[in-house]
């Protein structure tokens, strides 16, 4: 009997997501643009006022996205940047409230109007929360900041929808392949080339794959959108496309010939046995046998795989290593999905307000004030015995002024995590298709299961073109396109 | 004179009738009332929301039957109905009679009955992310039941097979939902007055004889209207289908529920979430209207 | 009317027949199992909290931790206020309990023993309630508790309660299961129907309501969804308190010190059960209830 089912039911579907939603979100532990107690960064502000606050000024308040309770660091220097901020623009009222993003309640929030007025979201809802109106066009306001040329176009694309930009990255990724060395190093296998293949990285699963041990070579995400994501990564870099547009009209471009190819692969690993019986994974299920050693290789952004394992799962941060996607062919290129966290502004809010609340969120970007939170950040982790995991990309361009300072930031501490050079010259970057992805995503997970599932020989190319022509006629061909 | 004595009979009849409906009627009141406010009135405006493009934003506009058609026309609905119906099916085949069975037991028990009471409803209190944890452990390769399967020589089961996942998740249903219906069958055993046992005892009946003709029949309401909740509640399933195997694979374990959940919080569609609901809410309110009018004649007791 | 409480189904005489004592012998056995799967997380969820984050994910898992590490525990209250969000959820609860058994009480009696008009559409009007899945109405739900202007107060929780058709269902069918004529005479004597229900219908029907009581305290001690979106910080519950503060998606609390809040919050309820659970056999049924 299942009475509680009605609204307790989503309690737990909700709880899982606590522990596996974590698919579009960078690295936890990353900090948005804030800055530090510190009296003396508060005094220079530099340039940064453009829209000079009008001393006379309608009052405006302003809900600012705070963090969870347990992050009292965060909470404090949120707290300090609010106060800064406030005696720059008199006439703001910043109050910090705390709602974490979820796609499972964001509608609620909105549907009730309760949603901060900037708030954090990650990449994979740009779509989603613009189509919408959730948040607002924020072209005209970037144009108007100093600072907007500096952003780095590449954490920037996702958010860019139409030519028209949605968010500010704080940070982004892009995918990668995580592996646990010792696993590799206990089985005497020998670890494959950074500049890596698909037959290499079969090959390697192959060699360390221990099924008995319940020890998989390669975990893929199985359940849920997540594992049209990951597989999406595949379909990128053997050149394939989901979606193509013109004159106005979607039309599904996956089940090509390198959507066959990426379909074949997984096809190769399910044949080869290299990837766990228990197909189903989400996220927080990858990433959970990652952690418990039962995974050679797991995908997911940049650091994300990293960071939790070392700091959440007490690996050493030794044993651990960053591949880019493998390249279909050798000497091809290793496209993965750019994703990241970025903020937005609430489309309910008034003029006012949404004015207000970009000034705040773009108040501290390129400040010393921000730099100052990392090194502050990465201190207090290492007190408490952990590891800084950065992003790979970052809002600001790694060669710019501004990056060189970041570096030398993180220079200081050996609780950094340090990322081989020649990783970012092989990644590559490539942002999630625009319209209905994760429809796209969703359907994906079926095609998937057929090939995990499915014994014996089966016509992929079927496969790919039957679910092409369903979200063709469920979802591309409905697109309208402004 | 008779129709003059006649007449204030009649009317005290009357006044009785209307007192006697009155206090009814104030007997359920309350219950009349915080059902309108708190659910009649969402969900009317839940079923109008099946009927426009919700837009928080710039405000709904009305689409008449767009979404019903939009709804109809997904070749998963009817995956979905089917796997609904499927699993409504097996629950009951397998599950429902388990909580009858403990309930027996338990009340039989000569030690440690309290304690055994309560023990199948625990799963209720066990935060999801330790549950659901640990059946995937449970269910894994090697896993503790796969490894007791080699260990006394029979090959692994595949709990994560399309054919088996639907089995695996009503296993899991029922070891982690019996308990309540057990609670109530409990409530309903102490009902039954002990003295049917001992006459049905002293004319010579077993233990089989006696549950046979004396405690099931007692309990012969309540199990049709577990029976009921249960294909109610089955109906609507949609939990451990999400995070046992997110509907998997193949959307073996797609189940109505799920489909109207997914279009709610993945595609944010609430238009079409409505839509299902309300289709799904105006079959199984016919479906009740029509029974009962069936059965108008006879067990109204 | 005197039976005494320890014949049951069987009796002292049945235990003496070999066949009869094997399959009992086989259903204590199969209770055994039952019961320690259920045991299982339970102790599972308990020694998992006393790992280091280590050997929390250790593979294959240790049942023990090598090391008892009871700090867990002081570090998991630094992040929550367990006290205030118990009290929270006793006060839903009790409120709750209280509204919900009082209205539905009267309609299920109402609807069981008294002259209703429209009983069959009255009747329906309540139960179809069960026929649409929440999820179709969740987000206008949401707002009307938001425009009646209870979100945060306990009221969201304690008035909504009332409108529950299980309960309900439920409840109408163990008053049906009461002779009328236990009514009648009651009526002849010159009680009133407010007197008959509580004097009469309300005492034997203990179990079911002791049952419902329960049922209702474990849906409140899971609600973390609901609980997390109509209440604030200091008004949470625990479960929705856990939720927002301790396994929000990208929470870094470590795994262990999550456990050791999970463990805690078990302990309640299991002692609410364990009080709670000798009266659903306490009602006095004897001869008063339909055969």
């Amino acid at each position: 009997m299942k009475k509680s089912m009605l609204i307790g039911a989503l309690a737990f579907v909700i709880v899982l997501a606590g522990c596996g939603s974590g698919k579009n979100e960078g690295n936890a532990s990353s900090t948005p643009p804030a800055s530090t107690t510190d009296a003396t960064d508060g005094s220079t502000p530099d340039a940064s006022t453009p829209a000079a606050p009008t001393p006379n000024a309608d009052p405006v308040s302003i809900v600012a996205y705070a963090w969870p309770a347990d992050k009292t660091e965060e909470n404090a220097t949120l707290d300090a940047r609010i106060k800064r901020f406030e005696a720059k623009y008199p006439n703001v009222t910043v109050t910090p409230k705390y709602w974490k993003y979820e796609n499972t309640e964001i509608a609620i929030k909105m549907a009730s109007n309760s949603a901060q007025t900037e708030f954090t979201t990650w990449a994979t809802e740009a779509q989603m929360l613009s189509s919408k109106k959730w948040i607002i066009d924020l072209t005209d306001k970037l144009n108007g900041w100093t600072y907007a040329k500096d952003l780095n176009s590449v954490a920037l694309a996702p958010f860019i929808i139409d030519g028209k930009t949605y968010g500010i990255p704080i940070d982004a990724y892009g995918m990668t392949i995580t592996i646990n060395k010792k696993l590799f190093k206990d089985k005497g296998v020998e670890l494959p080339p950074l500049d890596w293949t698909w037959d290499d990285m079969l090959t390697a699963a192959k060699a360390v794959n221990d099924p008995a041990k319940g020890i998989a070579g390669f975990v893929p995400m199985g359940k849920g959108t997540e594992s049209g994501w990951n597989w999406t990564n595949f379909l990128y870099s053997a050149g394939g496309e989901v979606e193509s547009v013109a004159d106005g009209k979607v039309t599904a471009t996956f089940n090509s010939e390198a959507g066959l190819k990426a379909l074949q692969f997984y096809k190769d690993l399910k044949d080869a046995n290299v990837i766990p019986k228990t197909w189903a994974l989400g996220y927080g299920d990858a990433l959970t046998l990652f952690k418990q050693g039962r995974a050679a290789m797991v995908m997911c952004g940049s650091g994300n795989a990293l960071d939790t394992a070392i700091n959440q799962g007490g690996l050493n941060k030794d044993d651990l290593l960053i591949y880019p996607i493998p390249s279909m062919t050798k000497g091809g290129k290793h496209i993965g999905i750019a994703g990241g966290n970025y903020k937005v502004i609430n489309g309910l809010a008034t003029k006012e307000q949404q004015q207000a609340a970009f000034d705040f969120v773009v108040d501290e970007y390129f400040t010393d004030a921000y730099l100052d939170s990392i090194d502050a950040q990465i201190t207090s982790q290492k007190g408490k015995n952990q590891v800084y995991v950065p992003q790979l990309i970052n809002y600001w361009n790694d060669d710019s002024e501004y990056g060189k300072k970041y570096e030398a930031v993180l220079a200081k501490h050996d609780n950094v995590y340090k990322f081989p050079a020649e990783l970012s010259q092989l990644m590559e970057s490539k942002k999630e298709a625009s319209y209905e992805t994760q429809a796209y995503y969703g359907e994906l997970a079926n095609v998937i299961q057929k090939v995990f599932t499915s014994k014996g020989d089966i016509d992929l190319q079927k496969i790919l073109d039957d679910a092409a022509a369903k979200i063709q006629k469920n979802n591309f061909d409905k697109v309208k396109i402004e | 004179m008779e129709l003059q004595l006649e007449t204030p009979v009649a009317k005290r009849k009357m006044a009785r009738k209307t007192r006697v409906y009155a206090t009814g009627t104030l007997f359920l009141l309350p219950a009349f009332a915080v059902f309108l406010i708190f659910l009649w009135v969402p969900i009317f405006k839940g079923i109008s929301y099946s009927f426009y493009n919700v837009d928080f934003v710039s405000g709904n506009t009305f689409v008449g039957w767009d979404n019903y058609k939009e709804v109809l026309s997904n070749p998963d609905l009817y995956t979905a109905i089917k796997n609904t119906l499927v699993y409504m099916g097996l629950a009951v085949v397998i599950g429902f009679w388990v909580p009858i069975a403990m309930a027996i037991s338990v009340s039989v028990l000569k030690r440690f009955q309290s304690v055994a009471r309560i023990i199948g409803y625990l799963p209720s209190i066990i935060p999801a992310i330790v549950l659901y944890g640990m059946w995937q452990w449970f269910y894994d390769p090697v896993g503790p039941i796969n490894s007791f399967l080699n260990f006394i020589g029979l090959p692994s089961f595949d709990f994560y097979s399309k054919e088996h996942a639907v089995f695996s998740l009503i296993i899991l249903e029922t070891w982690q939902n019996f308990g309540s219906a057990t609670l109530i069958y409990i409530a309903g055993l102490a009902a039954i007055p002990k003295d049917l046992y001992e006459a049905a005892e002293l004319d010579g009946a077993g233990v089989w004889a006696r549950i046979r003709y004396v405690t099931l029949p007692s309990l012969k309401g309540l199990i049709l209207l577990l029976l009921v909740l249960q294909l109610i509640a089955t109906s609507q399933a949609f939990q451990s289908q999400l995070l046992m195997f997110g509907g998997g694979p193949d959307n073996a374990t797609l189940t109505y529920l799920l489909l109207t959940t997914r279009e709610a919080f993945t595609y944010i569609n609430f238009g079409n979430a409505s839509a299902m609901g309300s289709l799904m809410f105006a079959f199984l309110v016919i479906f009740t209207v029509v029974t009962l009018k069936l059965r108008r004649g006879g067990d109204e007791t | 009317m005197k039976t005494t409480q320890e014949r049951d189904l069987m009796s002292r005489y049945d235990f003496r027949k070999p066949g009869v004592r094997a399959v009992y012998g086989i259903m204590v056995v199969c209770i055994v199992l039952i019961s320690l799967s259920m045991l299982y997380p339970f102790v599972n969820t308990f020694l998992n909290s006393l790992k280091s984050t280590k050997e929390f994910f250790a593979f294959p898992a240790p049942f023990f931790p090598s090391h008892w590490l009871w700090g867990n525990y002081k570090e998991s209250l630094t992040y929550l206020n367990v006290g205030l969000h118990f009290k929270n959820t006793l006060l839903i609860f009790a409120g709750s309990a209280l509204f919900s058994l009082t209205v539905l009480g009267l309609a299920a009696f109402g609807l069981a023993h008294l002259r209703v008009p429209f009983k069959k559409w009255v009747a329906l009007y309540f139960l179809s309630t069960l026929l649409i899945p929440s999820a179709s109405y969740l987000i206008p739900n949401f707002l009307n508790l938001k425009n009646l202007g209870l979100l945060n107060t306990y009221w969201a929780y304690w008035l909504p309660s009332g409108a529950n058709a299980f309960f309900l269902l439920l409840l109408r069918n163990f008053f049906e299961g009461i002779h009328k004529e236990l009514f009648e005479s009651a009526r002849i004597d010159g009680a009133s129907e407010l007197r008959s229900f509580l004097g009469i219908a309300v005492p034997l029907s203990a179990p079911i309501l002791v049952t419902l009581l329960l049922l209702g305290f474990s849906s409140i001690w899971n609600d973390f969804y609901w609980s997390s979106l109509v209440m604030q910080e200091d008004k949470l519950p625990i479960a929705g308190a856990i939720y927002t503060k301790i396994i929000y998606a990208g929470s870094t609390i470590n795994w262990n010190v999550r456990f050791a809040i999970l463990s805690m919050t078990l302990l309640p309820p299991l002692f609410v059960f364990l009080f709670f659970q000798k009266y659903i056999i306490s009602g006095l049924s004897v001869g008063a209830v339909k055969g």
